[in-house]
């Protein structure tokens, strides 16, 4: 078999010697026998003569011995295909139609596909990635000795903590970047090295070990100038000089995209409340070769009432057992998020293909009946219908291949404008790309569009024994033309219904998620993040923090423009979460049963009137409660009437289960949405500013300008009251609205996106269909308007087909959406999936698009001219 | 294509791959050789000599390399394989068994089929 195979590319690729060959060796044999027969006496030209004769046509042995060789098949494709560009040629209107129809399928599939591969699919930027395994997260952090002495299932346990983001100061800068505490074992599980340096050594993170960082690539060269002399440079890191011990690989960055510095954590066995207390630690792991994910989630568990035994005080029973709780690959873990939602678009895009491929075979269709003299006479001639047929195969396939080259264009040009637009949570984006494994997705799927889309041209190839046709001008081939024709048209808007049915689903959830009220007033309202570093403010006590904050709000309110300067620790809608355990009045939680939980905040005293949350009881903090007055609490509606349902809350005591004071509660405000739009609001605890020593803030002003205008003077301000906080994320309440719901807004755009694509294209069938309907009909519409059809009985006949086409196309694709609506269950939000007024909506929209594509067909056919027609007969 | 060829369409490669196993030659040598041991009862169109080699060729049955001539032209030789050699001797056998069985029902008499 391989021989045979080496043996005919052999031949295909040599060939020109093996023509050479094959030449030669016929003149031997001709001129040998002809010699043979001089030697018997016949003249020389008489040998040579019959000698030739004997051959037959030398032409035809040679093709016959080609054949023998394998290769004919390559000779008659280099014919198909030197042929179906000559006709191509011909019709340049068809050939551009079909190559732009399908180059926009392709092209919208490869640049999806190549989102998946990217985030989906690839294996992890690291060496033996598929061993990489998440382990837990939401962890305390001291249970780091215990895996590295008793987990048996791993080459390595690492750890990172929750938080991504620190205080970078260098050369007198002060800036923001997205920045990690990492175990000493974070490089070497993942198997990164230095670019330039070196990465951390094992006991980086014990007690008292050298303050170092590791600094990205990105970083290095943005910030640094790729200075060679950068490692053993000092650098500020929250307020802590740090000497930089190494630049990580190029493109690195890990746990999340953007990610620039790492610090080793602190194991510091003092620092209760880090080490247990925090419990914002994720583990991850190189697995043993050979061991399995299961192997590993079992050793998890059992090492659970370990842990759980650890900590300095008694946690509930129930801690570590739910069932998210488990190991799972890490890769896996990363898709997890965005599985879903790409494998709807894929879906989506899918269908997109498959109405371009439906649309492109009609026009085939049409074309073919154009044709039918010119494939009769192939066929008079010798073709075959299988050669005709694959000479209709061969055509599409050269259309598909350029439509498929023009569709990689596209994806070049869409995919990195997808990659910035889509939501810059999404993981794994900076992998995206158009590599080998998305140009072969593309090529097969070419290739399956052209052959689907050559398909039904090639079953409708006329039979010779239609040959009377060539002498009949007028051939009627067309009616089983015309029915697949109307087939195809009825499935291409099948499936625009089931696309525009998921399309509207999705916008009219995204309509109800931003009519949620999100508890405030998002109008000019611009924030930023101020994030001091600990040593400046947020260790403990809280006098510095309240100066520097005092100071700021006095900066800030002298800026033009801004009417109220207030600060909060939490921005509702942006992303952040928190959630303290708490000790409630009449609300004892036994021990061992799981603590009940608020969520804090710390606001400043007209912060509730800013945002304009009401106060619906008692009152919102004063500029009176200070560090020195009596500690109060506001809480939210959801928690007055979790805890005190019925009875007012005022007066009741609440606090944090580490503190020694009581919060006593003087009002109770409305509710905000904190998580999402989508999600409940949440049981909120609020504590005044001078009160509760909260690190960072963020800056909440009331401005009729814009974000971008008003950055460089917030900065200034905050310069001039501390040159090393740095300022962040400025942006509008509206931005951090939007933000929030950046992932569904996405998914809807793109799906209403290639729901319109394939409306359009439906749309165009539906044209192409009754406009080849009316050419066809042309003599019976004449023969009608002879015997006193009016312009309105023609009209009819062409919105009539247009009716019925739409119609039956409507049935089939509602029946569809409806038994397929289960699909989107995790994707609507306020609406059912079999949503009433998208069904009824939906199908109005493909009544008014038939009538549309009707109009000019029904049109051109009451411009039919009878006496015309009828004299050409 | 001639009553020859006709005759010949299942044998004609096991009788090319007979005649080159019995000496390697050039294409023209083996039409003779076939020609002359079957007492030129047997004449092979060239035209379906040279398919039939190629084909064997491909089939890897045979190969072949450019060589000198007895009268010193070049000429392509032709030379059984190990493969071509197993093929030919599957091919006699069965050709053997189908003569012999065709022989026999020639030659049966009416009494052997008498009940």
């Amino acid at each position: 078999m391989i021989a045979r195979l080496r043996d005919m590319l052999r031949a295909l690729f040599h060939r020109r010697r093996f023509e050479a060959e094959m030449s030669e060796e016929f003149r031997f044999h001709i001129e040998q026998q002809a010699e043979d027969l001089v030697r018997r006496g016949v003249p020389r030209d008489e040998a040579l003569r019959r000698a030739s004769a004997g051959f037959g046509a030398v032409e035809g042995a040679k093709d016959e011995a080609r054949e023998a060789r394998g290769i004919r098949w390559a000779d008659e494709l280099r014919g198909d295909l030197r042929y179906a560009g000559r006709t191509l040629r011909r019709a340049p209107g068809f050939a551009l139609v079909s190559i732009l129809t399908l180059a926009l399928g392709i092209g919208a599939n490869t640049t999806i596909f190549s989102v998946i591969n990217g985030v989906l699919l690839k294996p992890l930027p690291f060496p033996d990635g598929e061993r990489l395994v998440h382990i837990a997260e939401g962890y305390p952090l001291g249970a780091q000795p215990i895996y590295r002495a008793e987990a048996a299932s791993y080459d390595g346990v690492a750890t990172y903590e929750s938080g991504g983001e620190v205080n970078l100061l260098a050369e007198q800068r002060p800036e923001r970047v997205m920045g990690r505490s990492v175990s000493a074992e974070f490089f070497s599980v993942l198997g990164v090295n230095a670019e330039l340096g070196r990465t951390f050594q094992p006991g980086e993170d014990a007690p008292g070990a050298a303050p170092v960082a590791v600094i990205s690539y990105g970083l290095w060269s943005r910030r640094f100038g790729s200075d060679p002399a950068m490692v053993g440079k000092p650098i500020m890191i929250d307020g802590r000089p740090r000497e930089v011990v190494g630049v990580a690989e190029r493109g690195f960055a890990f746990p999340v995209a953007g990610t620039e510095v790492w610090t080793p954590v602190d194991l510091n066995a003092q620092n209760v409340g880090e080490l247990w207390g925090a419990m914002g630690t994720t583990y991850f792991g190189r697995l043993k070769p050979g061991v399995t994910v299961e192997h590993a989630d079992l050793e998890h568990h059992a090492l659970l009432p370990r842990i759980r035994g650890a900590f300095p005080w008694r946690m509930p029973d129930l801690w570590g057992t739910g069932t998210d709780n488990h190991v799972r690959r890490l890769d896996e873990l990363m898709a997890a998020g965005v599985k879903q939602r790409l494998g709807l678009l894929f879906g989506a895009v899918g269908l997109v293909l498959l109405v371009a491929c439906a649309n492109v075979a009609n026009l085939n269709l049409t074309r073919l009946a154009g044709r039918q003299r010119e494939i009769l006479v192939r066929q008079a001639l010798g073709g075959s219908r299988w050669r005709v047929a694959r000479q209709l195969f061969v055509e599409q396939l050269v259309l598909a291949g350029l439509g498929g080259a023009a569709g990689v264009a596209i994806a070049v040009v869409g995919t990195p404008l997808l990659v910035a637009w889509l939501p810059s949570d999404t993981p794994r984006l900076d992998g995206v790309a158009i590599d080998g494994t998305v140009l072969g997705f593309t090529a097969l799927a070419s290739v399956l569009a052209g052959l689907f889309a050559a398909l039904g041209p090639m079953l409708r190839v006329p039979r010779a024994e239609a040959l009377d046709g060539l002498g009949n001008r007028n051939i009627s081939a067309g009616r089983p033309v015309g029915r697949l024709a109307g087939t195809l048209v009825v499935a291409e808007i099948a499936l625009a219904v089931v696309l525009v049915v998921g399309a509207g689903l999705l916008v009219r959830s995204l309509g109800r998620l931003l009519a949620v009220d999100p508890g405030i007033r998002v109008e000019q309202v611009v924030t930023a993040r101020i994030t001091p570093d600990p040593a400046r403010c947020g260790d403990g006590d809280v006098r510095p923090c309240v100066a520097l904050y005092a100071a700021l709000e006095r900066e800030v309110g002298a800026i033009p423009g801004v009417s109220a300067v207030e600060f909060a620790s939490m921005l509702p809608l942006d992303g952040q979460s928190n959630w303290y355990p708490m000790n409630v009045e009449d609300h004892p939680v036994p021990p061992g049963a799981p603590a009940t939980g608020l969520t804090p905040h710390v606001v400043s005293p007209g912060y509730f009137a800013l945002m304009g949350v009401r106060v619906e009881r008692g009152r919102a903090f004063t500029r009176d409660d200070r560090v020195t007055s009596p500690l109060v609490a506001v809480i939210g509606k959801a928690a007055a009437d979790y805890y005190w349902p019925g009875t007012s809350p005022i007066g009741k005591k609440i606090k944090p289960v580490w503190r020694k004071e009581w919060y006593t509660i003087v009002g109770v405000v409305s509710d905000v949405h904190q998580a999402g739009l989508h999600a409940r609001p949440e049981l909120d605890f609020y504590m005044p500013i001078e009160q509760w020593a909260a690190g960072s803030m963020t800056l909440v002003v009331r401005s009729t300008r814009a974000p971008a205008l008003l950055e460089g003077e917030l900065k200034r301000a905050l310069a001039k009251v501390d040159a090393t906080t740095p300022l962040s994320r400025v942006q509008s309440m509206e931005q951090v609205v939007r933000t929030s719901v950046a992932s569904p807004r996405t998914t809807t755009i793109l799906l209403a996106g290639f729901a319109a694509v394939t409306l359009l294209l439906g749309a165009v069938g539906v044209y192409g269909v009754l406009s080849y309907g009316v050419t066809q009909r042309r003599r019976e519409i004449g023969i009608r308007m002879a015997i006193g059809a009016v312009a309105a009985d023609v009209r009819w006949i062409v919105v009539r087909r247009a009716a019925v086409l739409v119609a039956t196309g409507l049935a089939i694709g509602l029946t569809a959406s409806w038994l397929g609506a289960s699909a989107l269950r995790g994707f609507v939000f306020g609406v059912s999936v079999r949503d009433g007024v998208t069904f009824i909506i939906a199908p109005m929209v493909f009544v008014v698009v038939g009538f549309l594509a009707s109009y000019l067909p029904a049109r051109r056919a009451t411009m039919v001219a009878p006496r015309e027609v009828l004299q050409g007969e | 294509m001639s009553k020859a060829a006709d005759l010949l369409q299942g044998t004609l490669d096991m009788l090319i791959l007979k005649a080159v196993s019995l000496g390697t030659t050039h294409g023209y040598g083996l039409l003779l050789r076939i020609q002359q041991s079957s007492g030129q009862a047997l004449e092979i169109q060239q035209g379906s000599l040279y398919p039939a080699l190629y084909r064997l060729e491909h089939q890897g049955l045979i190969i072949s390399a450019w060589g000198e001539s007895d009268n010193n032209r070049r000429a392509k030789f032709y030379q059984l394989t190990p493969q071509g050699k197993r093929r030919l001797k599957a091919e006699q056998e069965e050709w053997s068994r189908l003569v012999s069985a065709i022989t026999a029902v020639l030659t049966t008499t009416p009494a052997a089929v008498r009940p």
